[in-house]
């Protein structure tokens, strides 16, 4: 009876306990996170401005009107090139020097380049990118002068179409693959060393070590790196703003970027927030994807 | 033995050139920051062929740097204590006890990790506004107090704790807040300072959302240094490179002192 | 003890963090309704000169007006666009705002502002090409304080047509391109020294508009659309398209640069570029250069050199300012004759006021402007565009486009057209209906 008692004290007592620590936080997040989210998604389907004194609800006009804008389809496709181009470099690169780095014997060195490729993700972005495009100048500018000394012709960084996203490309790459690689020695670090002493006994090849043994153990590493990449490198745009604000000729206006000069250069809040449902829409849809793949691997 | 050595060698060369490549672009800005305007928009040599700390003194002498620097500090530490808190306390919530709902709220919350930002801004704005918190270093605050990828990884970590120690600590009659603070706290602290760490850094480089919400000079943060000092029709580059080396020191001393907890909790979060 | 320790670590780090926070908010606020005492906020954009100019109006209205405090301050270009958007959608706006012309029409129409107080009188004072965008429905919303024109000038090097022994300068368009085909230098495939440069974010859109006006064409339709598939309109882009396919003299590589094409200019990259007026300031006070002059732009055709131009900056009150006399008092000091001349003479600036524009003292301190003044009665308002950025970046994305070769001129002046007039169209169905 006692015992009873007891348990039904507990279980009032954690009700309370949930109720009131958990109120405060769920307010703050219903009020700035969720609250937001829902307006965002309705405005969509107004012709609003902040400005303006009326805003009509126009039903499914600024999802029609995207599929006729140019830019909004270039910037559509410049996304997903963005994405396909950085994505997978930043995933192979980061697994293979994260494997290099821990294939070095002394911990001071190890520690030490894990910090120097790590360095440049706690530098503010809209900061490096100021100093990348200082770099990346045709003329005064650092990549062009090494050039030029080496006797080599110069190479129009940022303002030829066919290059620009590739030059916004590496410099996204320089900062956050230290991000990556950090995640990915920690898993390297914790598959246990006597799984590869057992393969090294059973005269496994490197290749076959790496492909059968490595990889598959670090499955939920790579899931978590591969996610949190996917989701973030959707909504990049600090680079962009800052290093070419979607120039030449568009070549590297990208979703997040048309985003934000439809709602605060062209004063078009309703058209931007349609625009923004169609990227939650892609970043949902190839998260939920990438979860469901990485969890029946597992179970296989 | 000789054998092997030769690849291990030339292993370790190209990662330490890989490493060194990474530092270029600070090694440029630090040379940059040294040199005149006009110099970084028309010379072409790589080292400051004048040296001279204008764009310092600029930094300083037409912007309440100091002030910022209070401000940044101020509000970033706000965040981040709050961010901790609110993490932690939900995080052991969710991984430890049931009740209506849970599930739905867990997933709503994740699902909020995927919303651009660019969505939410001018909503936010406009909360912010009805709460009369413009032009307060408030609005910068309150906003971030609540992170669902701190949730996240809180209760990632907290499920790791086996159930018996809070049985016991409750067996002891420590209430539930007390159970929280000395028990669970300390068994996530490496998590906790990873998640610290990054809360802090986000907060400190933010610099978006303090440029909407922020009017008065007085009241701004560090990293508007970087556009306050950046206009349409001329660009001071010196002075944004000088910026940008004092913005970036305090964030590089921080992330030097506590590199080894940091590391250590990333290795958490990437395993769970 | 170890969570004790840990408590009190958190608990100085939290007071010492609301100290810093809670210190500077609380410091600002001091209104007294009982008293005299106003503060007015004043946001402007931050060109340097223009900050000059305008806390020297500062200073001089503390001694005339001791109880009037003003809360003055500046952001870069382009947080100002969102940072007054915010506010003013917000209910948050400063008393007083130093807005670009063409923005104030979209302010005005939805009910952000205060109508002038001197309505007859701004009317016969000012320049209209300088007043369009601040008038709605025939009321005034504000004051300019400059009449913006990016066209009419040209920036040109006197020594690099001495080395080659050509006429200076150059009298007619036919002039003006040969001698750009001269002064080009070429390294290779690149041009190292452009002739003429009008490829910047401004210049392509002006330099089309004028083109078409130089011909005796009109780029706007009887309804407030806009017409840009003209036999003129196709001429005025087929020369500019020439000039960078055929005569070669400038190239596409330096568009959407960080650096203004001025700056170029004054690097000695070009040997003439289109440009305003205001950017001489840059040449002077940053490149420290005297070397170069300010010419007139040659007209296309025989027809006066006809230009469009913008209403350019000027200060707006805000509707819900709580302390409008105070504001349109200040407002009115600052455009006073002798202190709208000052203003113009330290930014470079063409007056909006007319009784400036030919008051001698102008000149003589800005002799450079000559050119600008003299062509000052050709400028035509560039017409209610609405979303003025938006019709720019479509000339420009298109303007890029059909100089490379990647779509024909007529198509893409249809694309042009299509575009904007369906801009126009969003923005006239809301907000107050300007007839």
């Amino acid at each position: 009876m006692s015992k009873v008692l007891t348990l039904y004290r507990q279980y009032r007592l954690d009700r309370r306990f949930i109720f009131l620590s958990l109120t405060p936080i769920l307010l703050l997040f219903l009020i700035f996170s969720i609250a937001p989210i829902v307006w965002g998604i309705i405005l969509g389907f107004y012709q609003y401005s902040a400005l303006y004194q009326e805003s009509p609800f126009i039903w499914f006009d600024n999802f029609t009107n995207l599929l006729k804008d140019e830019v909004f389809v270039k910037s559509f496709w410049n996304t997903f090139k963005f994405v396909g181009i950085a994505f997978p470099i930043n995933i192979v690169a980061t697994l293979i020097l994260s494997l290099g780095i821990n294939k070095i014997r002394s911990t001071f060195w190890r520690n030490t380049l894990r910090t120097m490729f790590f360095l440049p993700t706690i530098a503010p972005l809209s900061g490096s990118a100021i100093i990348w495009s200082t770099m990346y100048k045709n003329d005064g500018g650092l990549f062009n002068m090494i050039l030029e000394r080496l006797g080599l012709d110069t190479v129009p960084w940022l303002s030829d179409p066919s290059i620009a996203m590739w030059s916004v490309v590496l410099m996204t790459l320089w900062a956050d693959i230290g991000f990556n690689i950090v995640i990915f020695m920690a898993g390297l670090d914790s598959i246990p060393v006597q799984f590869y002493e057992a393969a090294r006994l059973d005269g496994a090849s490197r290749y076959v070590v790496f492909w059968k043994m490595t990889l598959p153990l670090l499955q939920r590493t790579t899931l978590f790196v591969t996610v949190m990449t996917l989701i973030s490198y959707f909504q990049m745009f600090p680079q962009f703003q800052v290093m070419t604000n979607g120039e030449p000729q568009n070549a590297t206006m990208v979703l997040a970027l048309n985003i934000y000069s439809n709602a605060f250069q062209y004063n078009n809040m309703g058209y931007a927030s349609a625009m923004a449902t169609v990227l939650l829409l892609i970043i949902m849809v190839i998260t939920l994807a990438q979860i469901r793949l990485g969890r029946s691997k597992w179970e296989y | 033995m000789r054998k092997k050595n030769i690849p291990y060698a030339i292993l370790f060369l190209v990662l330490l050139l890989g490493g060194c490549i990474m530092l270029v672009p600070f090694v440029w800005m630090i040379l940059s920051s040294f040199k005149s305007n006009l110099e970084i928009i028309s010379s072409t040599s790589i080292l400051p062929k004048a040296p001279s700390v204008e764009g310092y003194v600029t930094v300083f002498r037409d912007a309440p740097f100091v002030r910022w620097l209070m401000n940044s500090l101020g509000t970033s530490v706000l965040i981040t204590l709050g961010t901790l808190f609110t993490s932690a306390l939900a995080g052991y919530i969710f991984a430890k006890f049931n009740f209506r709902g849970k599930q739905a709220l867990f997933v709503v919350l994740l699902g909020t990790m995927m919303i651009p930002f660019q969505v939410v801004m001018v909503p936010t704005y406009l909360i912010i506004s009805k709460l009369g918190l413009l032009n307060n270093l408030m609005a910068v605050v309150v906003p971030s107090l609540v992170s669902a990828y701190g949730v996240f990884l809180s209760r990632q970590a907290v499920e790791a704790i086996p159930y018996e120690v809070i049985e016991s600590a409750r067996m002891d009659g420590s209430g539930e807040f007390r159970t929280f603070w000395q028990i669970i706290l300390p068994q996530i602290t490496a998590m906790l300072s990873a998640l610290g760490i990054f809360t802090f850094m986000a907060a400190w480089n933010n610099y978006l959302w303090p440029l909407i919400v922020l009017n008065d000079n007085e009241k701004m943060t560090v990293p508007l240094a970087l556009v306050f000092f950046n206009s349409k029709n001329t660009v001071n580059y010196n002075v944004e490179m000088s910026a940008g080396v004092l913005i970036m020191i305090p964030v590089f001393i921080v992330f030097l002192i506590f590199q080894k907890h940091f590391i250590k909790g990333l290795t958490m979060t990437g395993m769970k | 003890m170890e969570h004790l320790k840990r408590l009190r670590f958190v608990m100085v780090a939290f007071v010492l963090a609301c100290m810093v926070v809670s210190g500077c908010s609380s410091s600002s606020k001091s209104e007294d309704p009982g008293s005299a005492k106003v503060t007015l906020v004043w946001w402007t954009h931050d060109n340097p000169s223009f900050v000059a100019a305008n806390k020297k109006r500062i200073e001089e209205y503390k001694k005339i007006k001791p109880n009037v405090t003003i809360n003055y301050q500046y952001f870069p270009y382009d947080a100002f666009i969102q940072k007054a958007k915010a506010a003013y959608a917000g209910n948050n706006a400063p008393d007083i705002a130093q807005l670009f012309g063409t923005w104030v029409t979209d302010y005005a129409k939805n009910g952000h502002l205060a109508t002038a107080p001197n309505q007859e009188e701004l009317k016969k004072n000012y320049f209209e090409a300088a007043l369009g965008a601040y008038t709605v429905d025939d009321q005034i919303y504000g004051i300019p304080q400059e009449y913006n024109l990016e066209n009419g000038g040209v920036l040109a090097h006197p020594k690099m047509f001495q080395a080659k022994g050509l006429s200076y300068p150059p009298k007619t368009y036919a002039e003006l391109v040969d001698a750009a085909k001269q002064l080009t230098v070429r390294d290779g495939n690149k041009i190292k020294v452009k002739g003429f440069d009008f490829v910047s974010g401004d210049n392509i859109f002006f330099t089309f508009m004028s083109f078409i006006l130089q011909q005796n064409a009109d780029y706007w339709t009887n309804d407030g659309h806009v017409n840009l598939t003209s036999p003129e309109a196709v001429t005025a882009m087929t020369k500019m398209k020439e000039l960078v396919t055929i005569d070669k003299v400038t190239d596409l590589t330096r568009f959407g640069d960080n650096l203004d094409s001025s700056d170029y200019f004054f690097k000695g990259s070009s040997a003439m570029t289109i440009r305003g007026p205001w950017t001489i300031a840059n040449g002077v006070n940053t490149y420290k250069v005297d070397d170069f002059d300010y010419i007139p732009m040659p007209s296309l055709t025989d027809s006066p050199p006809y230009f469009a131009a913008e209403s350019g900056w000027g200060e707006v009150v805000a509707a819900k300012s709580k302390h409008k006399q105070e504001a349109w008092d200040f407002v009115n000091y600052m455009n006073g004759k002798e202190q709208a001349l000052d203003f113009n003479v330290t930014t470079f600036t063409v007056p909006a006021r007319k009784d400036v524009a030919v008051d001698p003292a102008y000149l003589q301190k800005l002799p450079k402007l000559k050119t600008s003044i003299d062509v000052l009665k050709y400028g035509k308002w560039v017409g209610p565009v609405q979303d003025r950025d938006f019709f720019v970046k479509q000339v420009n994305d298109n303007f890029q486009l059909i100089a490379s070769d990647k779509i024909s001129v007529q198509d893409g002046l249809k694309k042009i057209e299509k575009s904007v007039n369906e801009m126009i169209d969003q923005h006239l169905s809301v907000g107050k209906k300007s007839s």
